[in-house]
């Protein structure tokens, strides 16, 4: 496991997202806003881990604005074929869950292989 | 023989010291005077360290050269990929799970064994399913136990050191997560008998090692997902009197940790 505490030369990607969608409620767009940091700090935080409320201690990255290295956003266009009307929030319903998650994975591996998505990764480690 | 360590010293003794002929024409600009080893440490710079900058015209002291040998490169041998543009060493790891918590370690250890030091990379755990390329580009499985990437073929090596870069890295991600790139020296993992520290010398003896620890982290919880790569270089260093510091290049390291919550509690 890391070590507890302050790691200089780690890092982090702190990713947030907002998708747009159409008036029958299909995904069109996603965007993403990345900011990097360094310094980052492993504290232990409490997960509950199942459905018994057993808990479990986890070593997680934390950041401070103050070690933001960079920030950026991406776009990607979903094509007809990727669209879902599914969506990741509460009450969670495990089938339209799973069905966004799948989705949103498909699109930012799509993204990632693709010129631009690869042009932006490189661009974004170039600090 | 080392040049004098006080007084004054003529641009003949250098050129003398590395090979030249006396009284014939050199300059403090020349390549082979400006690469002379051992430098006075004294004399560092902001620019260039504890070493004379061996770019032409830059700004030198002739207090430089005190206690300056001329010295020659160690032997090395190569055995990975090293162009820095590639990767030397893989490592991945995946997880489905309530609260997925993963974590694709890379060990790298560079030890003295006379007469040689190796470099040396292994994943930490079997879970992972890690690669290395041979200076060929081969690709080949990477298991718990140290592969050597390259070695400095000298015995008595007295100090060394492994540099890296700060990892970059491509994270995607969705819901509650987070995900990051985790480099830091270590010795239990990797069995190591100091930690490495990037930038610094480490003093061993016979048998003696530095290691350090790379891995990238995701951790998912309330369905949400996160693909971490994690991305650095690496530069193994060893150091001898009478001898120039040598590297063996620069090695690519590359982790990745894909988690994906599957519930939410």
């Amino acid at each position: 496991m890391p070590k507890e505490g302050l790691c200089e030369s780690c890092t982090a990607v702190d990713i947030s997202s907002s998708v747009e969608r159409d008036a029958d409620g299909y995904t069109t767009s996603v965007t993403w806003t990345f900011k990097k940091y360094d310094n980052i700090n492993y504290q232990y935080r409490t997960f509950t881990v199942d459905a018994d409320g057993n808990t479990e201690d986890i070593l997680v990255p934390t950041w401070l604005e103050e070690n933001l290295i960079k920030t950026a956003t991406a776009t990607y266009e979903i094509p007809v074929d990727q669209r879902t009307t599914c969506t990741h929030e509460e009450p969670h319903d495990h089938d339209n869950e799973m069905t966004f998650q799948a989705a949103n994975a498909l699109w930012a591996d799509t993204w990632k292989a693709s010129a631009e998505g690869q042009a932006f990764w490189e661009d974004f480690n170039a600090v | 023989m080392a040049l004098q360590t006080s007084g004054a010293i003529s641009l003949n003794e250098i050129h003398v010291e590395v090979g030249g002929t006396s009284g014939t024409t050199c300059s403090l600009n020349d390549s082979d005077i400006r690469g002379i080893g051992s430098p006075n440490a004294t004399y560092a710079d902001a620019q260039n360290g504890t070493g004379i900058n061996t770019t032409s015209g830059s700004a030198i002291s002739i207090y430089e050269f005190y206690g300056a040998a001329d010295t020659v490169p160690m032997s090395t041998t190569n055995y990975a990929r090293n162009t820095g543009t590639a990767d030397a060493a893989f490592s991945y790891r995946s997880q489905t799970a309530g609260i997925a918590n993963v974590q694709a370690y890379l060990e790298c250890r560079l030890r003295r064994t006379d007469p040689y030091v190796y470099l040396e990379v292994r994943e930490r755990s079997s879970a992972q399913t890690s690669y290395w390329w041979t200076s060929a580009g081969t690709q080949t499985a990477l298991s718990t136990s140290y592969v050597t990437l390259g070695r400095f073929n000298l015995t008595g090596i007295t100090e060394i050191r492994l540099d890296w870069t700060t990892p970059t890295s491509s994270t995607t991600g969705s819901g509650v997560y987070s995900g990051s790139c985790y480099i830091a020296g270590e010795t239990n993992g990797p069995s190591a008998t100091y930690n490495a520290s990037s930038g610094s010398w480490v003093t061993v003896s016979n048998n003696q090692s530095i290691a350090f620890a790379f891995t990238a982290m995701g951790l998912a919880e309330c369905y949400a997902q996160v693909d971490q790569e994690c991305f650095t270089d690496i530069t193994a260093y060893a150091r001898k009197s009478g001898y120039q510091d040598t590297s063996l290049g620069t090695y690519q390291f590359t982790s990745e940790a894909i988690a994906i919550s599957n519930n939410c509690f």
